[in-house]
């Protein structure tokens, strides 16, 4: 069965993705704890336990599902950041966005990512894609 | 590429003046040679005539006294003082007198005459007593000779031996040979011509000097300055004026060149600019772009997703019309989708680099087709493909635009018809078709079917956003070929597309 022990770190800015999100998880019987936070910099001040989970004591997640366009810091710079820093690069990172321009797609590549994924606009495929996530990294996969 | 000069203008000038001075020349000369002739021919007839004064007034006195030997003596000193004359005295029946040759004395004078004419004015002048107008030239064992004839008039002094019936007594006629004279005017003409030959060398030399340093020197400055401004247009560079004052019509060429130049420049600027903001704007619709497919998809997405959500989890609160709704709502969401995929995709087609290579479209179309094998099957479609060229083209964009066309293919055939799909190369139109048994269309709409968002049929008949062939066609163009159809309603559709082959 899936591994619950997995935290997964949720970087969303839009409140209906959110929702969607959990709902396609929990659809997908993936009942993992998820932290879910609402910008670039709150990512960066959940993973580095700066700001106000300065004195957070939690684990690193063990997947990041991570947007591109956030406010504050872009989700590029915070998959840089991730794949930068020796304890949190081998942490799977997951770009789930709208967008597949060409730049961002090799822009993630260059910086690290281990998959780049398209949110379908047609609910059905969504859920299915977040199974083919969820099953891969927390089943499949073997992390580290 | 700038052409040097072959044939140099100044060549040109030269055998111009040359050939023209020589005509002029020879005009001249061979007039002046005349003129000199004719000179020298009055010059010897005026000398003969005061020769026969002369003879007249010396043998007047003996021959009034009846003295003839005397006369006789006389005319035979005449030929030892004066080389190359002849004179002879004849009477009214033209029997010789005295004569400067004795072996003349007592012939006829006519005999003496070498030509119809002289005779004819000896005639005249012993009958009238008059002088001909002219003096005589004739040939006389080859050497030219000038004849005069004067008339002797009675006269008192001579009335004691001739009485005086007479009017006129006889004829002195003088022969003088003009060899020496033809010879003076050959060698005065040669002169003339080594003279005027120097001086016409000379001005030819200074004209031609002149010319080239006032016009071909300046024009071949010119010419080696527009080749340098012409060579380096390619790199954009018209910063070039030619710098030559002058105040002839090449200063004119040359203030003519330099504002060509000038605006030749402003253009070139005007285009540099306006490219830069083109390129700027490029850049703006591609920020543009970007949001696009990240801002307009999200809603639709959570649009869908809730929608769904209501559809599954909320089913037993809604009764059949209100799922129905929802379940439109979701086909909106899933067409307006499509349709921003399909803007994106034609802005991206049209702004992508291409990534050119040799693409075999035999290998292409196979790719294209696996992906097309389980409609294929469900639908019972048969499909030919016969051998396609190489082209030069992106792989990625010319799959899109074999795939679209396979896929309208298939999405346009006949329900009551097994559809058939030809693939291949038409040798003579130089073009990859595709080739259907569908539905077709009306010739008339040829051009609107490849115009954005233009659809022939209802969505709910055939789905589409009406981008594909727009796409296409742009994708086509970009590589620089054509693409078009042929169709009738209800007999099919052939797409034709084409491409730049392999060299």
């Amino acid at each position: 069965m899936l591994d619950k022990t997995i935290e997964i770190l949720l970087v969303e800015d839009n409140p209906d993705d959110v929702e969607l999100t959990l709902h396609a998880l929990k659809r997908n019987n993936i009942l993992n704890a998820i932290q879910v936070v609402r910008d670039g910099q709150e990512a960066l001040d959940y993973l580095f336990k700066t700001g106000k989970y300065e004195d957070s004591t939690h684990e690193n997640p063990g997947l990041i599902l991570l947007d591109l366009k956030l406010p504050k810091v872009d989700g590029l710079d915070v998959l840089k950041k991730v794949k930068e820093t020796p304890a949190m690069k081998m942490i799977p990172t997951v770009v789930l966005t709208s967008s597949k321009e060409e730049r961002d797609l090799i822009e993630s590549y260059n910086f690290g990512v281990n998959s780049y994924i398209r949110k379908p606009v047609d609910f059905d495929q969504f859920i299915e894609t977040v199974k083919t996530i969820g099953y891969y990294w927390l089943l499949l996969n073997e992390n580290v | 590429m700038t052409k040097s000069v072959k044939k140099p203008l100044s060549n040109t000038i030269l055998i111009i003046l040359t050939i023209s001075v020589a005509v002029v020349m020879a005009t001249v000369t061979y007039f002046t040679a005349i003129h000199q002739t004719n000179d020298m021919k009055r010059d010897m007839a005026i000398v003969a005539s005061e020769l026969a004064s002369a003879v007249l007034g010396g043998i007047e006195y003996p021959m009034s006294i009846g003295d003839s030997e005397t006369v006789k003596k006389q005319l035979l000193d005449t030929r030892q003082q004066m080389k190359g004359i002849e004179i002879l005295i004849c009477d009214q029946d033209q029997e010789i007198k005295y004569a400067s040759h004795s072996e003349k004395l007592n012939t006829l004078a006519s005999h003496s005459m070498y030509s119809q004419e002289t005779r004819q004015a000896l005639s005249h002048t012993l009958t009238t007593g008059t002088l001909p107008p002219t003096a005589f030239e004739e040939e006389v064992e080859g050497k030219k000779t000038l004849v005069t004839i004067f008339p002797v008039v009675n006269k008192e002094d001579c009335y004691h031996c001739h009485g005086s019936s007479k009017n006129v007594l006889g004829s002195i006629i003088v022969r003088m040979s003009t060899e020496r004279t033809y010879a003076n005017i050959v060698k005065l003409r040669n002169q003339n011509i080594f003279v005027s030959l120097l001086g016409i060398l000379g001005i030819i030399a200074l004209i031609y000097i002149l010319l080239t340093k006032k016009i071909t020197d300046p024009l071949s400055q010119l010419v080696v300055k527009i080749r340098d401004f012409t060579e380096k247009i390619p790199s954009g560079d018209f910063s070039m004026r030619i710098d030559l004052k002058r105040d002839d019509e090449i200063g004119v060429l040359v203030s003519s060149f330099n504002q060509l130049a000038e605006a030749l420049e402003q253009k070139n600027n005007a285009v540099t600019s306006s490219n830069l903001k083109l390129a700027s704007a490029n850049k703006e619709l591609e920020a543009f772009a970007y949001s696009v497919s990240h801002d307009l998809r999200a809603p639709l997405r959570n649009i869908d997703g809730f929608s769904k959500i209501l559809l599954e989890d909320y089913t037993a609160l809604l009764d059949d019309q209100g799922k129905h709704y929802l379940q439109r709502v979701r086909n909106g969401t899933n067409r307006m989708g499509n349709l921003i995929d399909d803007i994106l995709y034609f802005s991206r087609a049209g702004r992508t680099e291409l990534n050119l290579r040799p693409l075999d479209c035999n290998n292409m179309m196979n790719d294209v087709l696996r992906g097309f094998i389980e409609v294929m099957k469900e639908k019972d479609i048969e499909i030919k493909v016969e051998d396609l060229p190489v082209v030069m083209g992106d792989s990625t964009l010319l799959q899109s635009v074999f795939n679209n066309l396979v896929s309208n293919a298939i999405k346009f055939s006949k329900k009551n018809e097994r559809a058939k799909i030809v693939i291949g190369y038409d040798g003579d139109k130089k073009a990859v078709f595709v080739k259907d048994n569908g539905i077709g269309f009306d010739m008339n709409y040829h051009d609107k079917i490849f115009q954005l968002f233009q659809r022939l049929h209802l969505p709910e008949e055939y789905e589409g956003t009406g981008l594909g062939l727009a796409i296409i066609k742009r994708i086509v163009e970009r590589h620089k070929g054509s693409i078009w159809a042929e169709s009738e309603p209800g007999s099919g559709t052939t797409f034709y597309v084409q491409l730049p082959l392999e060299k």
